[in-house]
């Protein structure tokens, strides 16, 4: 996506029935650099999404992810949106590379480590 | 190339990157709150570094930190990689996933200069700090 078609995020998300706020980082992130975040894409993982789970980083910090399939240069790529534990803010998203090439390869055991509380949707055949 | 540097106190994030375009990224050292981006597929090399809760590394010298390199390393044990790809003040270590040896994960990413990138972050907490006392 080129730089010309990088539109600002809302301030709000409304997904799944919860309105949630966007982080100014997300928003940030959306018109300087990741021209691939867009409202579309993230409000389309929310609802659609195929892995979540709940995250938690060496420090302890915790969010929730969802990761869903979007379209991206001609290809499927999994785009993970983090939010935060308790359910009220979009911090932030970007193409997983590797829970991309691991959902492809099928390699669930990577997903059953990473996330607890893990849900999974089949989605057959929305990979590459 | 210059590093741009944002930082978001709201959610203590910050973002470096070039104005070179991204094509997806990686989380570094299984922390969902250190992503790597990278510049084109099967690249190994940093374009862009987004931290959340970038205090946990602050003051410099806290953790991570080497004062004569003026260097920050976010993620794990470098010693430790297999793969080294330098892009001007990122400098990003991979090694095999213990599970999948064939597969690389990025283990550690380097922030050359730290002090000066980390300026914005540094400053707006140093702002806190003196509206808190104030």
């Amino acid at each position: 996506m080129r730089r010309d078609d990088a539109a600002a995020l809302p301030e709000t998300l409304t997904a799944g029935g919860i309105t949630r706020l966007v982080t100014d980082h997300l928003q940030r992130q959306a018109v300087s650099i990741h021209y691939e975040i867009t409202l579309e894409r993230l409000t389309s993982v929310l609802n659609d999404w195929v892995v979540r789970g709940v995250r938690q980083d060496r420090d302890g910090r915790r969010s929730i992810a969802s990761l869903g399939w979007i379209e991206y240069e001609g290809g499927r790529r999994l785009m993970r949106v983090a939010v935060s534990i308790d359910d009220r803010r979009i911090i932030s998203a970007f193409l997983d590379t590797t829970a991309t090439e691991k959902l492809i390869s099928g390699d669930m055991e990577y997903f059953q480590r990473n996330y607890e509380r893990l849900e999974v949707r089949d989605e057959p055949d929305r990979a590459l | 190339m210059n590093l741009i540097a944002h930082y978001d106190p709201e959610i203590d994030a910050i973002s470096l990157h070039y104005s070179q375009p991204t094509c997806g990224g990686y989380e570094v050292a299984e922390n969902w709150s250190i992503i790597l981006h990278v510049p084109e597929k099967e690249s190994r090399c940093a374009a862009g570094l987004e931290v959340i809760g970038v205090s946990a590394w602050l003051p410099l010298g806290k953790r991570g930190y080497c004062k004569e390199t003026d260097t920050l390393t976010f993620g794990g044990n470098v010693e430790t990689a297999t793969v080294i790809a330098e892009n001007g003040d990122l400098i990003a270590y991979w090694s095999p996933d213990q599970y999948d040896p064939d597969y690389l994960l990025p283990i550690a990413v380097d922030l050359r200069n730290a002090s000066k990138h980390l300026a914005p972050v540094l400053e707006a907490q140093s702002q806190l700090s003196n509206v808190a006392s104030g």
